[in-house]
């Protein structure tokens, strides 16, 4: 396994801050999507901002668990700015974490390209949905959970390319 | 450790973890309503100076969550008529139950982050929690970066504006051409950062552990934290309806 340099975790804390701000920032969208349609309303309107804390390290760091480290340690800083989520943050971020990091895993740790990062962001819809499940339980019916279900995976798939088109940019070089 | 009288910022980080991982498994409203709600009482209240815009957003929600309970699960014996609008007992044990979760949810954070200090916590998480330095130090830059990347998004939402375009990113095409020049002046920092410490010999450093001290405070905070365990086991494996015979359900 690629041992971590220095220069990797300031790039991990780089990423967390962005992500961590972004993610904050999602609150609002949030907020205001739960105040007009409710929980399912907002999730449906903010998934794919949760999910790119994953691309967005795996393509700058390009190690294994990269993607790990960047959506949790987003979710860590998340954790610590005042939102009202504040600890479901960080279960949120282990879970989606792992799903994401799947996408590189299975490409055995050689391709960090938009389509890894794709699949990163879509792998991460579905474990969001579980814990949605878990926290709304009453409230995910089968026809909300195929909803959610369906509008987390395109949204994360399409924030999972646009970041991991930026990482390769901020990065340089090829996918590999 | 932090302060004289204050508790010790691990301490309440796993307060803060286990209770709401209990709050997100618990199913009982009654459980839910005796951890929940002190959580709340003392959350909001201490977070109330710094935090009211964030707190008076979560409170306007239950809104949604109302509406998302008549919508979904509006099933059961009728509880209340207003004109047109039948309210049945699915929907309120919805909106109980869930509210009562994401209000102690709530609380339990803005009760960890009115007390902590983020920078103290991190030290505390890495020297008597064991976390490896290397993601400590990475949350130890994030944290100090926040003030900085707030800076650089300022000026380039400035930049966006004078070129016409909208400064708050709302399509996918606006969060890449802010977030492009925000990482590409982040990602030279945390390079030459980077560098100066493996240069300084960052990798050599060696973390000064620390036992968890268990003082009065942490004491309180910890055996509250087991006596809410027991409450939301006892409300899960149906107890509590035998102390408190009546229940939601």
């Amino acid at each position: 396994m690629k041992r971590y340099t220095v220069v990797d975790w300031a790039i991990l804390g780089l990423v967390a801050v962005v992500t961590g701000v972004i993610f904050t920032f999602t609150w609002n969208v949030y907020y205001i999507g739960k105040a007009l349609g409710g929980p399912v309303v907002a999730r449906a309107l903010s998934y794919g901002l949760w999910f790119i804390g994953a691309p967005l390290a795996a393509s700058l760091i390009r190690k294994p668990a990269s993607a790990f480290l960047g959506e949790t340690l987003g979710a860590l800083v998340e954790t610590f700015l005042p939102n009202a989520g504040g600890f479901t943050n960080l279960i949120y971020g282990i879970c989606q974490g792992i799903a994401s990091e799947v996408a590189y895993a299975i490409f055995g740790y050689r391709r960090w390209g938009v389509l890894q990062g794709m699949l990163a962001g879509a792998f991460a819809g579905p474990v969001a949905v579980a814990l949605d499940a878990i926290l709304f339980q009453s409230l995910a019916t089968p026809p909300v959970m195929l909803a959610w279900t369906i509008a987390s995976v395109i949204s994360g798939a399409i924030y999972g390319a646009i970041v991991s088109a930026i990482g390769r940019t901020v990065r340089g070089g090829s996918e590999k | 450790m932090g302060r004289e009288g204050s508790v010790d910022p691990a301490v309440l980080f796993i307060y803060g973890l286990v209770l709401t991982l209990v709050l997100f498994i618990d199913r009982d409203a009654l459980s839910l309503a005796l951890i929940g709600v002190p959580n709340a009482i003392v959350g909001f209240a201490l977070g109330w100076r710094k935090y009211k815009v964030l707190i008076a957003l979560f409170l306007i929600g239950f809104t949604g969550l109302a509406i998302n309970a008549l919508l979904l699960t509006n099933v059961g014996p009728t509880v209340l008529v207003v004109g047109p609008l039948i309210v049945r007992a699915g929907a309120v044990n919805t909106f109980i139950t869930i509210g009562l979760r994401i209000t102690g949810i709530a609380g339990v954070a803005f009760l960890f982050v009115s007390l902590v200090d983020p920078a103290l916590a991190v030290r505390s998480l890495e020297r008597k929690l064991r976390l490896p330095k290397g993601v400590c130090f990475a949350l130890a830059y994030a944290l100090r970066l926040i003030d900085l990347m707030s800076k650089d998004l300022r000026e380039i939402q400035g930049v966006r504006v004078l070129r016409g375009y909208r400064s708050v990113p709302i399509t996918p095409t606006d969060i890449k051409s802010v977030l492009t020049p925000l990482l590409s002046v982040g990602y030279e920092r945390a390079l030459w950062v980077g560098i100066a410490a493996e240069l300084r010999g960052f990798r050599l450093r060696k973390v000064s552990k620390e036992p968890l001290r268990i003082g009065w405070m942490e004491a309180i905070v910890l055996t509250l934290l087991a006596l809410q365990i027991l409450i939301a086991l006892a409300g899960m494996l149906g107890y509590l309806r035998l102390v408190v015979p009546y229940t939601l359900h």
